[in-house]
């Protein structure tokens, strides 16, 4: 899992909005650094790292919601929320392939078998999952997230 | 579930000043889904418990610089109860697709009876529905069940007997009073 970035320069002392400022600008840019990382390669992964980002993200929004234009914020959040949740169904997947081939390879041959069919019985849902995650690359190329991450820092009161 | 709203938050004010208030709140929401979550054993109430433990450490991320040792070991804390949350929830989600997979064997080896299967046996005997392709295969899912159920047990206990020595060494208290101004 991909670390969070530490935030240099803050002081206990300054101003929240000021501190919300530079918080949010550095976990919106983990999102997107994340996001370029899944586009060059969608693997478990880098589909994890992205969801990670988006919490961090999402629990600064949360917080620093009172220092934000109200409009801004909502669709900040909105866009957050839709990434991480649209590829949750493959993180899920990747989750579950993941465990159960790790107790095939301490199973009998005859139970492999069995769990081998189970995991292919989840290949329509890996299918359906792929396709958003597809969605979701697609979405961060077109701009759309881009620009709304960039206008939080300038959508802080005062 | 959506992030409690902290009251009181001022954005004129110190970072320090409403990290403080932050912190609390966001603690204070573990604490209270932690409790449900061992009183009542629900499935969502602990999902919710693992999202508020993700909400705590990723807020004490970015403001537990402004308090000491106390805070940072609460963000440690929080780290390993999410893994432990998350283990458990990755086999609530497993759950119900190894059920299903049971059922659909179950429906396809009837298939099999009802297309001939069963030799003309009218009564199905055992060895007859044991010689169906989905029987060795129902025999694995049903171990699987097993294995899954006594390992989210096992998970279960693990987290009431950690959530236990965190609360009654006074989790809630000790950030109170590591984040109160003056501290």
């Amino acid at each position: 899992m991909a670390r969070a970035r530490a935030i240099k320069g803050l002081d206990a002392g300054q101003p929240f909005a000021e501190a919300a400022r530079e918080i949010v600008a550095v976990r919106a840019d983990e999102v997107l650094v994340q996001l370029r990382k899944l586009a060059r390669r969608a693997d478990a992964d880098a589909v994890h790292d992205v969801r990670v980002a988006c919490r961090r993200l999402r629990a600064v929004l949360e917080i620093f919601e009172p220092c934000f234009e109200p409009k801004a914020h909502r669709r900040a959040l909105a866009a957050v929320k839709g990434v991480g949740g649209d590829l949750g169904e493959r993180r899920d997947l990747d989750v579950q392939r993941a465990f159960l081939a790790g107790l095939s390879s301490q199973a009998s041959a005859r139970d492999q078998a069995g769990i081998s069919a189970l995991i292919e019985s989840m290949d329509d849902d890996v299918e359906a999952a792929e396709l958003k995650v597809k969605a979701v690359v697609e979405h961060a190329a077109d701009k759309q997230l881009l620009e709304v991450f960039a206008a939080l820092p300038g959508a802080v009161r005062g | 579930m959506k992030a409690g709203r902290v009251k009181g938050l001022d954005p004129a004010a110190p970072l320090g000043q409403n990290a403080e208030r932050i912190v609390h709140r966001r603690a204070k929401e573990f604490a209270a889904l932690a409790d449900a979550a061992v009183a009542t054993h629900d499935m969502h109430t602990l999902h919710d418990a693992r999202i508020a433990a993700k909400r705590l450490r990723y807020v004490l991320e970015v403001v537990g610089f402004c308090f000491g040792p106390t805070v940072k070991r609460a963000g440690v804390q929080m780290r390993e109860m999410q893994d432990l949350l998350g283990e458990i929830h990755d086999c609530d989600v497993l759950w119900p697709r190894i059920v299903a997979h049971a059922a659909a064997l179950q429906n396809d080896a009837a298939s099999v009876v009802a297309d001939g299967g069963a030799d003309g046996d009218e009564d199905l005997a055992w060895r007859v529905a044991m010689r169906t392709p989905q029987a060795a295969q129902a025999a694995t899912i049903a171990r699987l069940q097993l294995h899954v159920g006594a390992r989210r047990a096992l998970l279960f206990a693990r987290f009431v007997a950690r959530w236990s020595r965190m609360s009654e060494a006074g989790f809630l208290e000790e950030l109170r009073q590591a984040t109160e101004p003056g501290r």
